[in-house]
C-alpha cells in the first residue's frame, strides 16, 4: 500500500474500507462526485499494477 | 444518462459498492452491451477482496475519522434514502419499455436464486489488532429480507454492542444491541430488510461505535 499515492489510498479509505458512497466521500473530502469515481477507479488499477510488480497477479 | 468514458470511470466505486442503486443499474446495463468494460470489471474484481484481507496496519489506513455527524447523518438518511430509492424505481417503471425490461431481467436474476439459498457463513474479521474480537455471521436469505446470526468471541466485558449492516448503495442499517456476557461470547440472531444479494458489510462495533470485526460480502 505504501506504493500507491496519498490520493490514491485516501479514496480507498473512506469508499472501500469505511464504505462511505460516492456522494458521502464528495462532501468529506470537498471534491466532485466524478473525481471520487475516477480517483476510485484508479486507485485500484494502481493498485493492480504494484500487485502485477510483486508476482500477486497477472 | 452517462457515456461510455464516464461509465468506464465508474468501474471502481461499482467494486467498491459505492455507487447509488440508479447508477449501478445503469452501469449494470451497460456492461452487458460492453465487452472492453466487463474485462475490465474482472481485471479489477479481485481486488477489494484483497484489499480486505489486509490489517489496518498493512493497508495503512491512517486517515481521520469521518465526523461523528456524517456518520450519524447516514444513519437517520437511511431510511429517508430507501423511500427515494422505491420512488426512483417507480419512476423508471413509467420511463421506458427499455429499462423497464432491463429492470425486470435484473431483479429477475436477483430474486430467482433466493428460492434455493441455503445458510451462507463469513468471518467476522477484527478491525484492530487492540480489539482482537472474532466471530462468524450466518446468513439466511428470507422473503422479507435476510436472517443474520451472529457467532461472537472475545467480545469486550464493559460495553454493549450494536451491529450495522450495510447494503449496495451505502445504505446503512443499525440491526441489534446486546449486553456484555461473562463468557465474553455471545449468539444473537437478527434481521434486516436488505435482500442477501445487496448486503455489503455487517460490522459489530461498541455502542460507542469502536469498530470490532467486520465481514464482508462477495465484493
Amino acid at each position: 500500500m505504501r506504493k500507491l499515492s496519498d490520493n490514491h489510498r485516501e479514496i480507498l479509505h473512506y469508499s472501500y474500507y469505511l464504505g462511505l458512497s460516492v456522494e458521502e466521500t464528495s462532501s468529506l473530502l470537498q471534491i466532485p462526485t466524478g473525481t471520487v469515481k475516477s480517483r476510485t477507479y484508479y486507485a485500484l488499477r494502481a493498485l493492480r499494477v504494484v500487485l502485477e510488480e510483486m508476482g500477486y497477479v497477472q | 444518462m452517462s457515456n461510455h468514458a464516464e461509465l468506464r470511470l465508474a468501474l471502481g466505486s461499482y467494486l467498491v459498492g459505492a455507487l447509488s442503486p440508479a447508477e449501478r443499474l445503469e452501469l449494470e446495463v451497460h456492461l452487458r452491451d460492453c465487452p472492453a468494460c466487463s474485462n475490465e470489471l474482472s481485471d479489477l474484481s479481485g481486488l477489494p477482496g484483497l484489499l480486505g484481507r489486509l490489517t489496518p496496519e498493512e493497508a495503512q489506513w491512517d486517515f481521520p475519522p469521518p465526523p461523528d455527524n456524517l456518520l450519524a447523518d447516514l444513519l437517520a438518511r437511511a431510511h429517508v434514502i430507501e423511500i427515494a430509492q422505491r420512488h426512483r424505481l417507480h419512476r423508471w417503471q413509467g420511463a421506458g419499455a427499455v429499462l423497464a425490461v432491463a429492470a425486470a431481467v435484473l431483479i429477475g436474476i436477483l430474486v430467482v436464486p433466493l428460492a434455493n439459498t441455503s445458510p451462507t457463513s463469513y468471518p467476522l474479521r477484527a478491525a484492530l489488532a487492540s480489539a482482537p474480537s472474532s466471530g462468524e455471521a450466518t446468513l439466511l436469505a428470507k422473503t422479507w429480507g435476510t436472517q443474520l446470526t451472529l457467532t461472537m468471541n472475545n467480545l469486550p466485558s464493559d460495553t454493549n454492542c450494536i451491529a450495522v449492516v450495510t447494503g449496495v448503495g451505502g445504505r446503512v442499517e443499525i440491526i441489534g444491541s446486546w449486553g456484555s456476557t461473562p463468557s465474553h461470547a455471545a449468539e444473537v440472531t437478527l434481521a434486516t430488510d436488505i435482500s442477501t444479494l445487496l448486503l455489503r458489510t455487517i460490522t459489530v462495533e461498541t455502542s460507542a461505535g469502536k469498530r470490532l470485526m467486520t465481514a464482508r460480502l462477495r465484493v
